[in-house]
């Protein structure tokens, strides 16, 4: 039988460390890959998910069963993120490409389109105040309910409404004015 | 409808909270207002993008190293 997490979790309490590992398996796509889109690289996505893991271990003593586990464990990492965004000096921080694997369904014009778009809307993400981004990505590329990103975030229904709004409005400007610029550099009559 | 309110009807949409009504007038105004027709086409097709980009395999011995932070800790 497959054991329920607060079960793992009451394990580790009582000593058995190794039972966290089954927690790591079930988690660490959703932890890794949130952080991925929140620092935008694969390095510090996997510093912040381990850093992640182990600070929830160390506290599991205070997790409230209340909640999903991934819903703490989210918010465990978020916070982690947000940390390590404040801490990051203004110096470039490289930005990972991610393209999906190829399911031969598409031609390859259409394939170089959602390429583009893809890192358009990566790159503009990016360039959100990382308070909107965690936003975005919990409610749209997480698909998170309100109440879940209440529940990580500890704001309330207004403060979390009012946030997506101007997300999504500054992530509309961002790509405005990329589409200006780039219209800007365009041959002229090669549109 | 004024550009405004149908800015706020569009966030409505995005928030998956919209009648069938609000998402009528929402066409309807995009049918005459090429800037906001533009703009709405922007956005969706950024939050279409943004709700498919691809989730990445965490790379391997993720656990383990995890797992030796833990005991190295606790030591």
């Amino acid at each position: 039988m497959i054991a329920s997490d607060i079960e793992i979790v009451n394990r580790c309490l009582a000593g058995d460390v190794n039972a966290f590992e089954v927690l790591i398996e079930r988690y660490k796509k959703a932890i890794y890959n949130t952080a991925f889109r929140m620092m935008g690289n694969r390095e510090e996505a996997e510093d912040v998910s381990q850093e992640a893991f182990i600070r929830m271990y160390n506290s599991l003593s205070k997790y409230n069963p209340e909640y999903k586990f991934i819903t703490w464990a989210l918010k465990v990492t978020t916070n982690l993120c947000l940390d390590s965004l404040r801490k990051r000096k203004a110096e470039t921080v490289p930005i990972d490409e991610v393209f999906e694997i190829k399911d031969g369904k598409d031609t390859p014009e259409e394939e170089y389109i959602r390429k583009e778009n893809q890192k358009l809307v990566q790159d503009a993400i990016m360039k959100l105040l990382d308070k909107y981004r965690e936003f975005l990505i919990l409610f749209h590329h997480r698909n998170l309910s309100y109440q879940e990103i209440m529940d990580i975030t500890g704001e309330s229904l207004t403060i979390v409404k009012n946030r997506l709004y101007r997300a999504r409005q500054m992530l509309k400007e961002e790509l405005i004015s990329r589409e200006k610029e780039r219209e800007k550099y365009a041959v002229p009559g090669n549109k | 409808m004024q550009c405004q309110e149908i800015n706020s009807l569009v966030m409505k949409y995005f928030d998956g909270n919209i009648s069938e009504l609000e998402r009528e007038m929402i066409i309807r105004h995009n049918e005459k207002c090429n800037r906001c027709a533009e703009e709405f086409e922007i956005l969706r097709n950024a939050i279409d993008t943004l709700e498919e980009l691809p989730e990445i395999e965490v790379p391997a011995g993720f656990e383990s190293r995890v797992m030796e932070g833990i005991i190295s800790r606790r030591a």
